[in-house]
């Protein structure tokens, strides 16, 4: 029926509307930034409220294109919930020419995740995708530079292969099994097919498209480069909102008979270890504060593909607390970053040395957000690390090899990450300041998101049950 | 509220800290003596409730991730003091104390500095206080964070890398114990949960000697898991050993100590060598022995080897420094050798002197590493050779130094020499070790007598002469009393161990009965 349907995706409907009406409102009055942003933010709360009261519980709509059950419930709320986030933490300052194109921009960005996640056919999947990625290959180029430009082109080139090679894939698929729903891949895949199979090559060829979404080996090489010129508020949305669809995506092909079949374990293996150690290695080297989130993107993409092992249940709540955690340190990081280089002009490492001494609070919240993407208490990164590894052990507690061998793994990596995230840190509290750098006032907008979301990442640790919240309409 | 006590003086030190970041002053005095009034606090609650009344057992949920039927994860909150972790609480707020008074040199970034010191307080305090493996490793690991700073902002020359080191190589180890640590929380449940509901759980009264074991996991003995010719048992063992180790730190673990103590400033390295040497001990005894004592007996030899080895490298190193704190890091992996040594021995002769070892050498590392730090204040230089004939330039401090080696070198008199003959004896009589490493161990103390007796007759005996420029006053009364206080309770120690011993006792005398069900007892 129509109207349940268009009830199933209100939260959607909301978005658009609020797209039409930020893009009127920026034709009559492009000059006037501010009100554009607070009519996103309203646009971005109006969703998130609508996601909240959504009373959907497990549904089809649309003959089958869009499947709705608690776990895309709750993880709406969730990409809604970060895109406000981001357009809270958005500064004026740094979006120059052409405003009403970006707002525009990142809620294109917000539903086309919304619509992934809850994706069922084929061609759904990469409608959203491509809406998602569309917006994403504009926001690239958006300080209209020659290296943003050539960022965002370099974006739209590899992008556009992904989603060739996704809609290759699929048609590899219907070719196999004769069907373009995403939960009979699932079932098609726990009977492990041979590597050989057309199906799964077909399913690879798919995954090598979410995985660019998920900037997680092997395709990973476009993040490092399109970070670094990128404004740090397309930074955050690229680090969060396409990760978040990507990952779910695939978690929702994961049955219980899926998650402990040998394919779906070699291919999570596979590819989570290959972004850790692709993601955590080259940071090493990286002087570039842009250039570091890159690989740190990689590097979380690697822990999430990691969860994707976990059986289904948990797996869920896992996913949640991790890209939560990781969505506010990554947040908190990126204000910082970008109030430090509004201010002081860094760039590279060298340039924030000493600077802890005179802007305390960016300091304070950049050393927080960082220290909870490594993992360490007393912050939510670190619980969602540990709930992260004792429930991959504890969905395959006689595990095959390769579990036991991705544990190690992340475990060490956390070593490594710890190695490169304290760099700034270092920088900011161990080194002297030997310009004598003049203090900046920090504006009340700033320091209120800095203090709130630095609260929150310590609060998320002290009560986790605090998720539950977001379970709309769980169990 | 007197059963939420422990709770209260866990954190007093850090709601202190919190309170004074968003204090308004300036003035650095006020910051330093609000800090130190918050440690004596703390001490005087700690000493009045060992004298006069004891504390109880805390328990609270915190943790919980639950699904429809099944609960996902949960962690408590549990607290609780015994004859093991007490003397060692108790030693966190002394120390803390003495360290906090010997601030008088930090200048620079001042509220800073005593914020971190409390936080670094409550951290301490937590990890010998919490019987919940969780929430010991959120302590134990939280510790970093404030020692990185510290070493790393108000540490000497090299100080950023003594403190990058520190805390990677600290935190691999961490990591090794977390694995563990996730090992043994899938395969323990809590007893009195129906089977519809798998219930695991942290806390140690489970996991001690593996009470809760579920059937057919991977921790059970019957399941034959095994990795390279070990059993899965042994592997969550040799983790939680290693883990450990490097905070000993166990040679070959060691290496970050000495960059560590040299490069951190004075009261920082009393806390490191007082306090956080003792938190890789208490978590060998604690974790890795109580909660696997098969795989522990297993390994014992073993263990008591690299207790041997440290003891005596330790030494040696010590013989061959030239740096006077390097010299006394060095004596500091020698003693802890001898902790590693007692605990190795598996007799409740040897674990009191273990546990008395711990608090002696918290009191006698905090002296000398104060010593130290005293006369680098006056010349800024540590080098052995450039000093000579500083007795009679110096005479008090000269004899608080003999008092300090005295009490590194073991002799009797002083509580090291109880610790050590309590270890000694206890390994003597014990099966499980070899009768030669015992043996061995005594030229351990061969060596220290070789070292500090050099050192002093280097430095402090013959002619006056110093290739430093420096003002060499002797002791003004901050010091005085800094060094007496400490030497005072050295040496009661060392003539009247008894009511410490019969604290410890409580925890020995059951600690062989553990491993009675195992082939050596």
């Amino acid at each position: 029926m129509l109207t349940t349907d268009l009830n199933h995706i209100l939260p959607e409907l909301a978005l658009t509307l609020g797209a039409l009406i930020v893009l009127v409102a920026g034709l009559l009055k492009p000059d006037n930034t501010n009100s554009l942003k607070w009519l996103t933010i309203v646009t971005q709360v109006g969703t998130a409220f609508l996601c909240f009261t959504s009373t959907t519980v497990a549904a089809e709509a649309f003959s089958g294109q869009l499947s709705i059950s608690s776990e895309t419930q709750v993880t709406r709320l969730l990409i809604a919930l970060t895109g406000l986030l981001v357009t809270l933490a958005t500064s004026n300052g740094r979006i120059i020419k052409n405003r009403v194109e970006y707002f525009l921009l990142v809620i294109g960005l917000q539903l086309g995740a919304q619509i992934t996640v809850m994706a069922n056919h084929a061609v759904t999947i990469l409608l959203a995708i491509e809406l998602m990625s569309l917006s994403s290959y504009a926001l690239a180029g958006y300080l209209f530079n020659s290296r943003s430009s050539e960022a965002g082109m370099k974006y739209f080139v590899m992008g556009s292969t992904a989603t060739a090679l996704m809609a290759f894939g699929f048609s590899w698929i219907y070719g196999s099994t004769g069907e373009l729903d995403w939960s009979t891949l699932g079932n098609y895949l726990a009977d492990s097919p041979k590597v050989s199979d057309i199906g799964s090559i077909g399913f690879y060829l798919v995954a090598a498209g979410l995985l660019f979404k998920l900037s997680a080996a092997p395709m990973h090489l476009w993040a490092p480069d399109v970070y670094e010129s990128t404004p740090f508020s397309v930074i955050n949305l690229f680090s969060t909102l396409p990760k978040i669809a990507a990952v779910i995506l695939m978690s929702r092909l994961v049955t219980a008979e899926l998650f402990s079949s040998p394919f779906w374990i070699t291919f999570v293996v596979a590819v989570a270890s290959m972004s850790l150690i692709l993601g955590h290695l080259p940071a090493l080297w990286q002087t570039n504060a842009r250039r570091l989130l890159g690989y740190s993107s990689i590097a979380q993409g690697g822990f999430l593909l990691a969860a994707l092992s976990i059986a289904p249940g948990q797996q869920i709540v896992v996913l949640l607390f991790y890209l939560l955690s990781m969505a506010m340190a990554i947040t908190l990081v990126i204000i910082c970053l970008d109030w430090f280089e509004t201010n002081y002009n860094t760039s590279s490492f060298d340039s924030f040395a000493g600077l802890g001494r005179v802007a305390i609070w960016p300091s304070a919240g950049l050393t927080i957000g960082l220290l909870s993407l490594t993992g360490l208490p007393p912050f939510a990164g670190f619980s969602a690390k540990l709930l992260l590894f004792s429930s991959i052990w504890s969905s395959h507690p006689n595990g095959p090899a390769g579990i036991t061998f991705l544990i190690f793994l992340s475990v060490f990596m956390t070593v490594v990450a710890l190695f490169f995230y304290i760099k700034i840190p270092f920088q900011l509290y161990l080194k002297h300041n030997y310009e004598k750098s003049t203090k900046v006032d920090l504006d009340p907008y700033t320091l209120l998101l800095i203090s709130f979301l630095s609260a929150m990442l310590i609060a998320l640790f002290l009560y986790p049950q605090a998720i539950e919240f977001l379970m709309v309409n769980a169990h | 509220m007197q059963e939420h006590f422990l709770s209260l003086l866990i954190f007093l030190p850090l709601a202190g800290a919190l309170l004074m970041l968003f204090w308004p002053s300036q003035d650095p005095l006020h910051f330093r003596r609000y800090a130190i009034g918050v440690a004596a606090l703390q001490f005087i609650l700690v000493t009045w409730v060992s004298l006069f009344s004891q504390f109880s057992e805390e328990k609270a949920t915190w943790f919980v991730v639950a699904g429809a039927n099944q609960e996902y994860f949960s962690a408590g909150y549990h607290v609780a003091l015994d004859g093991l972790s007490f003397p060692l609480f108790w030693l966190t707020s002394l120390v803390v104390l003495i360290a906090l008074v010997a601030s008088g040199k930090i200048k620079t970034q001042v509220k800073g500095y005593y914020s971190l010191m409390l936080v670094l307080h409550t951290a301490v305090s937590g990890t010998f206080a919490a019987v919940d493996f969780l929430l010991f490793y959120v302590f134990f690991e939280f510790m970093l964070i404030p020692m990185y700073f510290l070493i790393g902002i108000w540490g000497s020359e090299r100080r950023e890398y003594a403190a990058l080191k520190f805390f990677i190589y600290t935190l691999a180890g961490s990591l090794f114990i977390l694995v563990a640590m996730i090992l043994l929380y899938i395969s323990v449940r809590q007893p009195g949960t129906d089977d519809g509901m798998l219930v695991h759980t942290f806390d140690l009264e489970w996991l001690t000697g593996l009470q809760g074991l579920i059937p057919g996991s991977i921790l059970d003995p019957s399941s034959n898991i095994v990795f390279w010719g070990l059993p899965a048992t042994s592997w969550v063992f040799l983790l939680l050993l290693t883990g450990f180790a490097i905070k000993v730190p166990i040679v070959p673990f060691h290496t970050w100590l000495p960059d560590a103590h040299v490069e951190s400033p004075t009261p920082v390295s009393v806390i490191l060598a007082a306090l956080l040497l003792k938190t890789g001990t208490y978590g060998i005894i604690r974790f890795a022995c109580l909660i696997l004592p098969n795989a522990f007996i297993e390994f014992t030899s073993l263990l008591s080897f690299f207790a041997v080895l440290s003891i005596l490298y330790g030494a040696m190193n010590a013989l061959a420094s030239k740096d006077l704190k390097k010299m006394i890091a060095y004596s500091s992996i020698s003693h802890m050798g001898f902790v590693i040594l007692g605990i190795a021995a598996t007799t409740s002769m040897a674990m009191q002197g273990a546990i008395f070892q711990m608090v002696s050498h918290g009191l006698i590392s905090a002296m000398l590493f104060l010593l130290v730090g005293s006369l680098q204040e006056r010349t800024n230089d540590r080098t052995i050779a450039n000093y000579s004939g500083l007795f009679s330039k110096m005479p008090l401090y000269s004899s608080m130094v003999l008092i300090g080696f005295f009490a590194g070198m073991g002799i009797p008199g002083f509580s090291s020499f109880i610790g050590e003959v309590l270890v000694l004896l206890g390994s003597f009589n014990s099966s499980p070790i070899p009768g030669w490493l015992p043996m061995t161990a005594t030229v351990g103390i061969l060596l220290s007598a070789g070292y500090f007796s050099w050192t002093i007759q280097r430095m402090f005996f013959g002619p006056f002469q110093s290739k430093i420029e420096g003002q060499f006053h002797d002791l003004t009364n901050l010091e005085r009393l800094q060094f007496l206080f400490l030497s005072i309770l050295i040496i009661l120690l060392g003539i009247y161990p008894a009511p410490l011993l019969d604290v410890i006792s409580e925890f020995s005398e059951n600690w062989p009965k553990h491993f009675m069900g195992s082939a050596f007892n």
